[in-house]
């Protein structure tokens, strides 16, 4: 017989979606804010794929625009404890931005306009689980949730989802980024309340 | 007298709101107070005022003092005791 966890019994579908130690924020989506929101005219942007690859692959605003983009609808769960259900996106499938990359790299950092990481298994990426988003609700996704491009990795704590970014760099080892270096968990797992180090 | 890693005692306990600290991205040189602080978040994030680049971030999470000045080119203080000098 299968072992049922008990803490779902007789629960909706709604609490089956909710991680532990989090709970449903409804239609709010809170900001949290450790700089000021940058405003990169869309003419100077760029999203650069580096480090361990060959050669540099570049898009431009146009160029990003011009990739097959699609549909995402997921749940998203922020380590401050609130989750957000059935958010819509479209953007970029990084599977589609790494193809024909050649890497031996197993590990991301992702960089943004004013100077945030985050760190990522590269495996966690690929295979449908990651995208570069440009539109949030049908429109152009505004700059205080990380417009005009945000990463999109729902699997894992928002925090790794990071706002304005303009970049992947492909690494051999794992280097910490701006909040795993300040005691946030490496990996992130909601599913597993990997908050801070050592969870 | 040669400096040594005990020296550091000292500038940690000094109050460093007067220190200034010097941007590694801009080169500004700024009063730790005149900074722009963004305390909602899980460190204290420190911005230049000049050109918005992380000067310094503070945490005091999980039991830890962290301190990461990596975007500081160089912190200057007044000494407390003219004679260290
Ligand atoms: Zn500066």
């Amino acid at each position: 017989m299968a072992v049922v966890s008990r803490g779902f019994h007789g629960r909706g579908r709604r609490d089956r979606r909710l991680p532990p130690g989090q709970r449903d924020i409804g239609d709010g989506f809170p900001v949290l804010t450790a700089g000021p929101t940058p405003h990169t005219p869309l003419d100077e942007w760029d999203f650069v794929v580096q480090g361990q690859v060959d050669g540099l692959h570049r898009w431009t605003w146009e160029e990003f625009r011009a990739l097959p983009h699609e549909p995402v609808t997921v749940d998203i769960h922020c380590v401050t404890s609130w989750s957000k259900f059935d958010t819509r996106w479209s953007g970029v499938a990084i599977d589609t931005l790494l193809d024909g990359v050649e890497t031996a790299a197993e590990y991301v950092v992702a960089f943004s306009d004013g100077g945030y990481t985050t760190n990522l298994p590269l495996a966690d990426l690929t295979e449908g689980q990651g995208w570069v988003v440009d539109t949030y609700e049908d429109e152009p996704l505004a700059p205080e949730h990380g417009g005009p491009a945000r990463l999109l990795v729902p699997h894992l704590y928002f925090w790794k989802s990071a706002k304005w970014v303009r970049g992947l760099a492909l690494t051999a080892f794992d280097e910490p980024g701006f909040w795993e270096t300040f005691g946030y968990h490496d990996y992130g797992d909601p599913w597993r309340e990997q908050r801070y180090a050592g969870d | 007298m040669p400096t040594t890693l005990d020296d550091l005692r000292g500038l940690f306990a000094l109050d460093l709101t007067g220190a200034v600290l010097t941007c590694g991205g801009c080169g500004a040189r700024t009063e730790l107070g005149a900074h722009d602080l963004y305390p909602d978040a899980p460190a204290l994030v420190v911005r230049c005022p000049a050109c918005t680049a992380v000067v310094l971030r503070f945490g005091t999470g999980g039991g830890l003092l962290r301190l990461d000045l990596s975007g500081t080119r160089l912190l200057t203080v007044t000494a407390p005791d003219p004679s260290a000098g």
